[in-house]
């Protein structure tokens, strides 16, 4: 047993290589730069990596509420529902338009008498001193 | 703590990066004379030692003292080589394959395949019995050191140690 433990501690090498100790010093440094160097960029990268999955989990949520609310392909929404007579009214309107225009066959009165527009309040603003 | 190294650290925490050039310099042929213990190959011995001092040259700020530096540089070189032995453990079974081929053996070669024998079945043994034996043949270190190295009573370490060699021989027999 001590012989077999002696032969091993036989095979400890003595270390007699020259080491260029300036050369290692500065190629310690050089790598201590490059791991600092290493551990910014994985950072950044890291929260670019971070960014683009929140931006992309944004959007992919966006997106399906969209079309979870279209629910098919109208892009519009639509409030016809809401007045189910609505091509009722806008046929009485055009039935009316008609009839004042030719009554007073100028479109500005006709405008006026529906009231679209105010022709008071257009003079004014044709009055109005810009200066 | 040598005094000596604990101003260094003392420095070196206050930003001066001579004081670690200059502890890296105290303790630099010792490291790679541990590493060329085990890997028999200067080049990748000085590439272990390296990357043992950038590893020191990020925790030396926080050091605190509660114990030796020498030890805790003993501890980070222990565990360097069990990393290495452990990767290694592939390209040394393939560079064993090899014996068989080469014919005349001159005593130097014949110590080398020993070494490399002996290091591959290190990296087999449990933990504790493969530290012990790192640091008591590599390194050469008394057993209250490497007790206190790896935190445990003197006692403890010798019989890690027996048994260790009780395996080895096992194994290299």
């Amino acid at each position: 047993m001590k012989n077999f433990e002696k032969k091993i501690e036989e095979y400890h090498l003595k270390f007699y290589g020259k080491v260029n100790k300036k050369k290692f010093i500065d190629n310690l440094h050089q790598r201590v730069h490059d791991n600092r160097v290493n551990k910014y960029s994985k950072y950044l990268l890291s929260l670019f990596l971070l960014t683009f999955s929140v931006i992309k989990m944004i959007d992919n949520k966006t997106s399906e509420n969209l079309e979870n609310k279209l629910g098919s392909n109208f892009y519009v929404e639509s409030n016809i529902e809401e007045y189910p007579d609505s091509t009722y009214l806008d046929s009485l309107y055009i039935i009316d338009l008609k009839e004042t225009f030719f009554t007073f066959g100028d479109i500005w009165n006709v405008l006026e008498f529906l009231d679209e527009i105010k022709i008071e309040e257009e003079y004014q603003y044709e009055n109005y001193n810009y200066n | 703590m040598n005094e000596i190294d604990k101003n260094l650290i003392l420095k070196y925490q206050n930003g001066d990066i001579n004081s670690f050039n200059k502890l890296v310099l105290r303790h630099l042929e010792n490291t790679i004379g541990f590493f060329f213990n085990i890997t028999n190959n200067q080049m990748e011995a000085e590439d272990l030692a390296q990357d043992v001092f950038v590893n020191l040259h990020k925790h030396l700020k926080n050091f605190k003292f509660n114990s030796k530096f020498t030890t805790y540089l003993y501890r980070v070189n222990m565990n360097k080589a069990n990393t290495w032995l452990t990767k290694n453990k592939w390209k040394r079974y393939l560079y064993l394959d090899q014996r068989k081929d080469v014919g005349v053996l001159d005593q130097s070669i014949e110590n080398d395949w020993k070494r490399k024998e002996l290091w591959d079945a290190v990296e087999k043994l449990p933990t504790k019995q493969k530290q012990v034996t790192l640091l008591r043949i590599a390194e050469q270190l008394p057993f209250k050191i490497i007790s206190e190295i790896l935190n445990m009573k003197t006692g403890t370490a010798k019989v890690h140690f027996h048994h260790a060699i009780n395996n080895l021989k096992k194994v290299l027999n």
